[in-house]
């Protein structure tokens, strides 16, 4: 078996229905695929901006280019000459891209909540009848991170079907990065309250929903309710020092 | 355009003075700073980077860390010594790091790209480069389903030389 060819077939929605199942019983628990798979995608998605055309980024190219003479006393001339039109076109877009990134000032905290906050979704090998095509696009929305259309889908699901832990998880995660809180803060208290296998996961995004309100003591509080025994234990503690 | 002339008024300058006083010249400095924002604006855009910290050290770093890197490439020892990074948030080198490593990702990404044969650099070229599938089986001469086993095979094949290269 090559795994990498398994796991190109599976990113790609290749498999049938059987293989994919069988792929993702054994990615739930092997965490060499779940870090290959995550390398797959890493290097699809960066390969995807690299060879797509940027036409922003070309009109920046121009700009800088028609600058350059200018601040840096350069003799050299670009190959092709931009055109003015062309470059004119360009300019409200590329300084609409330069003020997000110079004037957007974030403090540290939601940097920290989004470097913890990422997951994907991974698609349930059993469904039920009739959900099954919402839950897939439940599951593609979130991968995509479009947060607002997960838990939009997700709660169609959850009307079906009110106690399956795993709706309610990721429902829970696509309300905390909408931003509803207090929701998303309900569903991981239940969860917790439960014995399913999203018990110390739900106490981890309940940190994380502290967190992105800059209350650091009950992020702390709910850190440390992950046992030592718990996957997510590690990154936990990782987490508790840095705050 | 008026935010980018600010950038080149602002900063220019001093990215100018700081390389042609460590064995550059007008042109290198240029061509650094160009390099700078376009890698600036490339993680804006494809990885989300938000500025969590000043933004004029930020870019000064960014030129600074290019430009050494690339004596480094020449042969060259740099002349001023680090004494004035002293003054650096440790956010900015954080961010700038993080710039840094994930542009490193993308070379390690692009090298092993280049070791593959002609047929799978076009396929994967082509199909993410955001054309439709279906048009680019009809350029190729090759059917639907032949080119997404191929573009599955290709990806495998240069995700599997690109896990062996990543360090853990």
């Amino acid at each position: 078996m090559n795994t990498f060819n398994d796991i190109a077939r599976y990113a790609e929605g290749d498999m049938t229905a059987d293989e994919r199942a069988a792929f993702e019983t054994v990615l739930a628990s092997d965490e060499s695929l779940q870090r290959q798979l995550a390398v797959y995608r890493e290097v699809h998605g960066s390969l995807q901006q690299h060879f797509s055309a940027d036409a922003q980024r070309d009109q920046l190219q121009g700009t800088l280019q028609t600058l350059r003479g200018e601040f840096f006393g350069d003799t050299r001339q670009p190959a092709n000459v931009v055109s003015i039109k062309r470059w004119l076109r360009g300019a409200v877009a590329v300084a609409a891209v330069l003020i997000a990134v110079v004037f957007i000032w974030q403090p540290w905290k939601p940097g920290l909540f989004r470097e913890y906050a990422d997951t994907t979704m991974v698609a349930p090998a059993e469904r039920g009848e009739g959900e099954a095509d919402l839950l897939q696009k439940a599951v593609t929305a979130f991968n995509n991170k479009e947060f607002a259309e997960a838990a939009n889908l997700l709660q169609q699901v959850r009307q079906q079907d009110t106690t399956s832990s795993y709706v309610n998880f990721y429902l829970g995660i696509s309300l905390l990065q909408t931003g509803r809180i207090a929701e998303a803060r309900n569903i991981f208290n239940n969860l917790y309250e439960g014995q399913s296998a999203f018990k110390f996961d739900a106490a981890w995004y309940q940190a994380l929903g502290y967190l992105k309100e800059d209350n650091k003591a009950m992020s702390k509080e709910w850190l440390q309710k992950i046992p030592a025994d718990a996957s997510g234990y590690n990154k936990a503690q990782e987490l508790l020092r840095k705050l | 355009m008026v935010i980018v002339r600010e950038i080149y008024t602002k900063y220019a300058a001093r990215v100018k003075h700081y390389i042609m006083a460590n064995n550059g010249d007008a042109d290198d400095a240029a061509d650094i700073f160009q390099e700078a924002l376009i890698d600036i604006y490339n993680q804006a855009k494809n990885k989300q980077l938000q500025l969590t910290c000043p933004f004029e050290p930020f870019l000064l770093l960014i030129c600074k860390r290019k430009w050494l890197n690339l004596l480094k490439k020449r042969g060259r020892e740099p002349v001023t010594n680090d004494a004035d990074d002293v003054s650096i948030g440790e956010d900015v080198f954080a961010l700038a790091e993080q710039m840094q490593q994930s542009d490193r990702r993308l070379q390690v990404f692009l090298q092993c790209f280049e070791k593959l044969g002609d047929g799978c650099k076009e396929i994967i070229r082509k199909c993410l480069g955001g054309e439709e599938l279906a048009s680019i089986a009809e350029q190729l001469k090759v059917t639907y389903g032949y080119l997404r086993k191929k573009k599955s095979e290709c990806m495998a094949a240069l995700t599997k030389m690109i896990h062996s290269q990543l360090p853990e």
